[in-house]
């Protein structure tokens, strides 16, 4: 299955690093120099993944993950934050990001954040689908029988 | 003539006094002597006439003898016989030719018997014949009196000779003994005054005497003694300033020190900042190296990338170090333009000029100062950082703008080459300008700034020989214009390479 990235970030080296990376893993990789450009994108297509740098010109990844949550969009947005913004990256998960990963990243860690960002949309899916599977059921409320429905547990 | 004065006074006042003191007597003996002398004479009148008058009690026709009216004659004295108030017979010849006299006489002999009167410079003394019988006729004397002026004269005479003599003699008597007991005395401790250097205890020692002059000895050693104590605290107050002037001045270094470390910190954080992305970038190119089934191409190109990544690293922390260099720094010559080109590429990037336009005038040419780079440096970037924070400060915060403007040396002066930074920040209220050279002023929230960057900045400034001011208002920016010496000569500031404070 096909995996769409959205790199969003206004250092050029460090998006054509991560699209150099992410190509490899099988991701099919888009970039944006600014949150204004990617906002732009991410209207375009549903995006799996966001990888948004938090300082940038024009619009910062903060007002990037405003422009989503006003467009009603609910991707996974995975901050990048410098030494030093910490507290800025924390506050964007409040605010409704996924994670948030630190500069300067070893590879394996960006892959690690992506991993359990995929694990986590295998399980929303999985507990959506289960939900409308509930719903087809109807009617049934019996707790025992909710849980003894779902093969994944 | 100052040490004669007070001699001399004495000398005088003595002489006077004394003088004075005898003339007083001598006038009150003169007026008991004046008052008495006309009684003399009429005792001594009275005596002659009962002496004349003994023979013509038995015999009242007889006439005095013969030497004895020549004896009256000799003394001016007027013997006459009178009888029921007229004369009856002017006995001597003398007598007076004028009528007083005759009246006088005649008065007399009217009188009570045996009084006297005076009267026009007469005396006239009468006395009966025969006491007993009440028309006895009575033979009166008169004389002049005797010439009172003329007398006092003669006894005034020897009197004044002799007070004047009495008077040099007490004088000179007096004014040994008050010599002896106050003016030596009062030399020598005028003398041990002059003398006196250095400390020394019981200085003005006169143990001999109880009186004012050991009093004053012992109140002048005590002062002594208490200028002694001022002087010591005194030197104790002049070594602890110098102390603290030494500490003041370590302290200034120390300051520089901090302030430059302020400013390093905060462009190390926003260096931090800044390395975060090339390493991030230069280590994501060298796992992918050593990944599987990279081809050699890519692997070169990745290679090369990380290679540049790192040499913005390399780049970044260069900068800091720039700016951090510890320096006992010298003054040379160097394009001011060149260093603040450099400055401007460097600093861009910085978190703390995020939004904020670095434009550029540089118009002055030449363009060399005489200054110390990196101190220079320090000073320029003290001032972006405050632009930055006033531009922050202000609504709204976009379009911040600072220009840094170099004049052509005609227009800023002799020598003298002018570097304004100008920003369109929140600006400064006036009353507050004054104080932003203080240090430890400082409006930014506590740990935002040291409060000593302009106050730092002027000292090194002025250390260069250069000047710096500022102008502004609130709401219309600020503008730091800095004054650099263009050589060795401009500024009037110290010539050749100066050591400045190590910071």
């Amino acid at each position: 299955m096909e995996r769409y990235l959205l790199v969003i970030d206004d250092e050029a080296n460090m998006r054509h690093m991560l699209t150099s990376l992410l190509s490899k893993q099988g991701y099919r990789v888009e970039v944006a120099a600014d949150g204004a450009e990617g906002l732009r994108l991410a209207m375009e297509r549903e995006f799996d993944f966001i990888l948004c740098d938090l300082k940038m010109p024009v619009m910062d990844g903060l007002g990037f993950l405003a422009g989503m949550r006003e467009a009603g969009r609910t991707a996974t947005v995975i901050m990048m934050s410098a030494y030093g913004t910490v507290d800025q990256a924390i506050e964007t998960v409040k605010q409704g990001a996924y994670d948030y990963i630190s500069k300067p990243f070893k590879v394996e860690e960006i892959l690690l954040v992506l991993r359990k960002a995929e694990e986590r949309e295998r399980l929303h899916r999985e507990n959506a689908q289960l939900k409308r599977q509930i719903d087809a059921i109807g009617g049934q409320r019996t707790f025992g029988g909710m849980v003894g429905g779902s093969k994944a547990m | 003539m100052r040490r004669w004065g007070l001699t001399w006074d004495s000398i005088m006042t003595l002489a006077m006094l004394l003088a004075i003191g005898m003339l007083l007597t001598d006038l009150v003996a003169t007026g008991l002597w004046w008052s008495r002398i006309d009684r003399l004479q009429q005792r001594q009148l009275e005596n002659l006439l009962a002496v004349i008058a003994g023979p013509l009690v038995s015999n009242p026709g007889a006439v005095p003898a013969s030497p004895v009216l020549v004896e009256l004659a000799g003394q001016g004295i007027c013997l006459v016989l009178t009888k029921g108030g007229q004369i009856t017979q002017p006995i001597s010849n003398t007598c007076p030719e004028d009528r007083d006299a005759t009246r006088l006489a005649q008065s007399q002999g009217l009188a009570a018997l045996g009084s006297f009167s005076t009267t026009n410079g007469l005396i006239a003394v009468g006395r009966p014949i025969q006491p007993d019988q009440p028309s006895s006729p009575v033979l009166v004397l008169v004389q002049h009196t005797e010439d009172k002026f003329a007398r006092l004269w003669t006894h005034q005479h020897h009197i004044l000779i002799y007070i004047l003599v009495n008077t040099l003699i007490l004088t000179v008597i007096g004014f040994f003994r008050f010599s002896k007991r106050f003016i030596r005395p009062l030399d020598r401790l005028i003398g041990m005054a002059d003398d006196y250097r250095d400390s020394g205890p019981l200085l003005f020692t006169e143990p001999s005497q109880a009186n004012e002059i050991g009093r004053l000895s012992s109140s002048l050693n005590a002062m002594i003694l208490r200028i002694e104590e001022e002087k010591r605290k005194l030197a104790e107050t002049a070594r602890e300033l110098a102390e603290s002037n030494r500490q003041l001045r370590e302290n200034q270094a120390e300051m520089v020190r901090a302030e430059k470390l302020a400013s390093v910190g905060r462009l190390a954080a926003g260096l931090a900042h800044e390395i975060g992305n090339p390493l991030g970038v230069a280590q994501g190119y060298l796992q992918m190296m050593a990944m599987e089934g990279s081809e050699p191409a890519e692997i070169a190109d990745y290679a090369d990338r990380a290679r540049k990544e790192l040499e913005r690293v390399d780049g970044l922390i260069r900068q800091l170090l720039d700016f951090a260099r510890s320096s006992r720094s010298r003054r040379e010559r160097f394009d001011l333009h060149d260093l603040l080109a450099e400055m401007a590429d460097s600093l861009r990037m910085q978190p703390f000029l995020e939004g904020v336009e670095l434009a550029l005038d540089l118009a002055a040419e030449p363009s060399t100062v005489f200054a110390d780079p990196e101190q220079l440096r320090q000073v320029v970037l003290n001032c972006l950082i405050n632009s930055a924070d006033a531009i922050r400060a202000r609504t709204p915060a976009e379009g911040g703008l600072i220009r840094l403007v170099t004049t052509p040396a005609a227009e800023a002066g002799k020598g003298m080459l002018q570097l304004a930074i100008i920003d369109n920040g929140e600006g400064i209220e006036p009353a507050m300008i004054e104080a932003v050279f203080d240090p430890f002023f400082t409006t930014k929230e506590p740990g935002a700034g040291t409060g000593l960057g302009l106050s730092v900045s002027l000292s090194l400034i002025e250390s260069m020989g250069g000047r710096m001011r500022l102008e502004s208002a609130k709401g219309e920016g600020a503008t730091i214009t800095l004054l650099l010496p263009v050589d060795e000569a401009g500024g009037g500031a110290a010539s050749g390479p100066v050591e400045t404070i190590d910071a």
